[in-house]
C-alpha cells in the first residue's frame, strides 16, 4: 500500500471521505485515496461499482456530495466554471464512449484539444503535435479521417491520442483498452507507463484482470461504492 | 514509441498566434463545420430562405402601396379657397402672400374664374352645366397646395375668415371626407407596419427552432467541447457564424429570387403599359434585395445565438 505521506510532494490526485449518490442510488461511499505526481495506478472492480463515478468526479463532471477531491492541486468540490477549465486543460480524460468530434478528422480532433488547451500554440505546431500523437498510437495513416470512418478500435486510440497529445499532469482513463485487440491493449498500457515515468500521474478504470495482474502496479479496488482494497500487486503475483 | 513533450522550451507568445487561433476556433471551425454538414441546415436554410422571400415580396408590395398612398394624399393636399365675386386685387393679393407665409403651405397658384369655367368643362358631368349657364358659375380660387393633409383643416379654416374669401362657400375643405382619408393612410401604415412585424417576429421563432434542432442535432458535440475544456465563447462562436453563413446564404438566394420576380414584375408592366409596382424603381429593389441579404445574415446569427443559449452538456 503506498502511503501518500511517504512523499514530501502533495499528492496530484487526492480524495478525502467523498460520497456521491445518483438520486437514492449510492455510487460512492466514504472514498479515500490519493495518487501521487507520476504515480500509475487501476481503479479495478464489478460493474456499477463506482469507479466511472471517480473518474467523472476527478474531471469536474460531478461535484462530490461529501467530502474533498484535489486534483492538480486544486479542490474541485465547489470550483466555478473557468477553475474547472483551467483543471480539465491539465487532466487528459480517455472517455468510456470516446467523446469525438464528429465534424473533425482524427488530426484536427486532437489538434482542436491542443488549441482549446494553449491559445498561443501555433496551427502548424498544434497538427504537427496531433500527428506525433497519432503515431504514437499507431494511428498516423488515419490522421485525416472522420470519427465515423475509424472502427471502434482505432476511435479509442483517437481518444487516447487526444489525451495524451497534450502531456497533461493528470490522465484519466476509463476502460481504455475495452475495444482494443491484445496487442493494441498492450502498446497502449505501454504509453500509460511512458507518461507515468515522464510525471503524468495516470488513473486507468479497468476490469481487464490480465493487464492489471502484468502491470506490476498499484490497484485500487472499489466495491459497492467502498475502496475495497488498495495494493501494489508484486512482480510474483 | 514516444509521447509528445510538455511544452518544449519558451515559446514566443505572438498576439497575432492568438488571434489567428482564436479566429480559426470560432471562424474557420464554423466554416470546416458549416461545409461538411450543410445537410442538417438544410430545413433551417430553406425556411429562412421561404421567409425572406416572402418578407422581400412583401417589402416591395408595401413600397408600392406607400407610394400610392402617398400620391393620393399628394393629390388630396390641395385647398381651394373660393374668392368672393368683384374682390379687389389688393385683397387678393395680401391673402396670397399671407398663406405662402404659411409653414403648411407648399404653392399657392391662383385660379381665374375662366381657368375655373375651362378646367369645369374637361370635368366628367360638369359640361352641360358649364354650356347651360349664360354667365360663369364658376368662382376665381386660390389653389393652395399643402406639405401634408394633416395641415388642410388648419389652413382652409384661416383662409375662411380673411375678408377676400367668398363668406358662403369659402374653402373645397371638407372635414369629414379630409379626415376619413387621413385615417385610412394612418390604417394602411399601421396595418402594414403590423403585417411587417408579425412576419419578421414569425421568421426569427420558425428560424430559431430551425437553427436550435440543427444544434441540438449536434449536442454530443457541444457536451464534448465542455468536456474538453472548451470556453463559452469557442463554443457558441462557431455556431453564431454558422447561424450566419446560413442566414448570408439563404438571404442571397432569397435576394436572387427578388431581383428576378421583379424583372418579371417590369417586363410586364411595360407590356401591358401599367403599374404593377407604382413608384417602386431598380434602386429600391436593389435596396430591398441587399436588405434581404443583410436581413439573412442577421436572422441566422440571432437565432443561433437564441437557439445555442442555455445548451449545456
Amino acid at each position: 500500500m503506498v502511503s501518500p505521506t511517504t512523499t514530501p510532494d502533495p499528492p496530484a490526485i487526492r480524495l478525502d471521505g467523498v460520497s456521491f449518490s445518483y438520486g437514492r442510488v449510492l455510487a460512492l461511499d466514504n472514498v479515500s485515496f490519493s495518487l501521487q505526481p507520476g504515480e500509475l495506478a487501476y481503479l479495478v472492480g464489478p460493474s456499477a461499482a463506482g469507479k466511472t463515478t471517480v473518474l467523472r468526479l476527478l474531471h469536474g463532471q460531478l461535484r462530490p456530495q461529501r467530502g474533498s477531491l484535489i486534483v492538480d492541486g486544486q479542490e474541485l468540490g465547489r470550483a466555478r466554471a473557468r477553475k474547472l477549465r483551467r483543471v480539465r486543460h491539465r487532466v487528459g480524460v480517455i472517455f468510456q464512449d470516446y467523446r469525438l468530434l464528429r465534424r473533425l478528422t482524427a488530426a484536427e480532433n486532437v489538434a482542436y484539444t491542443l488549441r482549446v488547451v494553449d491559445l498561443w500554440l501555433p496551427r502548424r505546431e498544434a497538427l504537427s503535435r496531433a500527428n506525433a500523437a497519432l503515431e504514437a498510437v499507431g494511428l498516423s495513416e488515419r490522421a485525416n479521417s472522420f470519427p465515423h470512418q475509424l472502427s471502434g478500435g482505432q476511435q479509442q486510440r483517437l481518444a487516447i491520442a487526444r489525451a495524451i497529445a497534450a502531456a497533461p499532469t493528470v490522465l484519466l482513463a476509463d476502460e481504455p483498452t475495452a475495444s482494443l485487440d491484445s496487442v493494441e491493449a498492450r502498446r497502449v498500457l505501454a504509453l500509460f507507463e511512458l507518461a507515468a515515468s515522464g510525471g503524468t500521474t495516470v488513473l486507468v478504470a479497468t476490469h481487464n484482470a490480465e493487464e492489471v495482474a502484468r502491470s506490476h502496479r498499484r490497484v485500487i479496488g472499489l466495491s459497492d461504492g467502498r475502496v475495497a482494497w488498495d495494493r501494489v500487486l508484486s512482480r510474483s503475483a | 514509441m514516444s509521447l509528445p513533450s510538455r511544452r518544449g522550451g519558451r515559446r514566443g507568445r505572438r498576439l497575432s498566434v492568438l488571434l489567428g487561433n482564436a479566429s480559426d476556433l470560432v471562424l474557420g471551425d464554423a466554416f470546416r463545420s458549416w461545409t461538411r454538414n450543410l445537410r442538417t441546415v438544410t430545413p433551417a436554410l430553406g425556411t429562412m430562405w421561404l421567409l425572406l422571400v416572402l418578407a422581400g415580396l412583401f417589402t416591395l408590395g408595401a413600397l408600392a402601396a406607400r407610394n400610392l398612398v402617398q400620391r393620393e394624399s399628394r393629390d388630396a393636399s390641395v385647398v381651394h379657397v373660393y374668392l368672393k365675386d368683384g374682390v379687389a386685387d389688393q385683397d387678393v393679393a395680401t391673402l396670397t402672400a399671407r398663406l405662402r407665409r404659411d409653414p403648411g403651405v407648399a404653392s399657392v397658384r391662383s385660379v381665374s374664374k375662366e381657368e375655373a369655367l375651362r378646367s369645369a368643362r374637361s370635368r366628367p358631368g360638369l359640361p352641360a352645366l358649364a354650356g347651360d349657364a349664360s354667365t360663369n358659375p364658376f368662382p376665381a380660387s386660390l389653389e393652395v397646395r399643402l406639405h401634408s393633409l394633416a395641415d388642410a383643416g388648419r389652413v382652409a379654416g384661416t383662409a375662411a375668415r380673411d375678408p377676400a374669401v367668398d363668406p358662403a362657400f369659402p374653402t373645397s375643405y371638407d372635414a369629414g371626407s379630409y379626415q376619413r382619408l387621413q385615417s385610412f393612410v394612418t390604417s394602411v401604415g399601421l396595418v402594414l407596419a403590423g403585417l411587417l412585424l408579425l412576419l419578421t417576429l414569425v421568421a426569427t421563432v420558425v428560424t430559431v427552432n430551425g437553427i436550435r434542432a440543427a444544434i441540438l442535432g449536434r449536442r454530443d458535440d457541444i457536451a464534448t467541447m465542455h468536456l474538453v475544456g472548451a470556453s463559452g465563447w469557442m463554443i457558441r462562436g462557431p455556431f453564431v457564424f454558422e447561424g450566419a453563413l446560413t442566414g448570408s446564404l439563404a438571404g442571397l438566394l432569397a435576394a436572387a429570387v427578388l431581383v428576378a420576380a421583379f424583372a418579371g414584375l417590369q417586363d410586364v408592366s411595360a407590356r401591358t403599359f401599367s403599374q404593377l409596382l407604382p413608384g417602386v424603381d431598380w434602386r429600391a429593389a436593389g435596396i430591398c434585395a441587399a436588405g434581404v441579404l443583410a436581413g439573412g445574415a442577421m436572422l441566422g446569427s440571432f437565432a443561433s445565438l437564441i437557439g445555442v443559449r442555455g445548451l449545456r452538456a
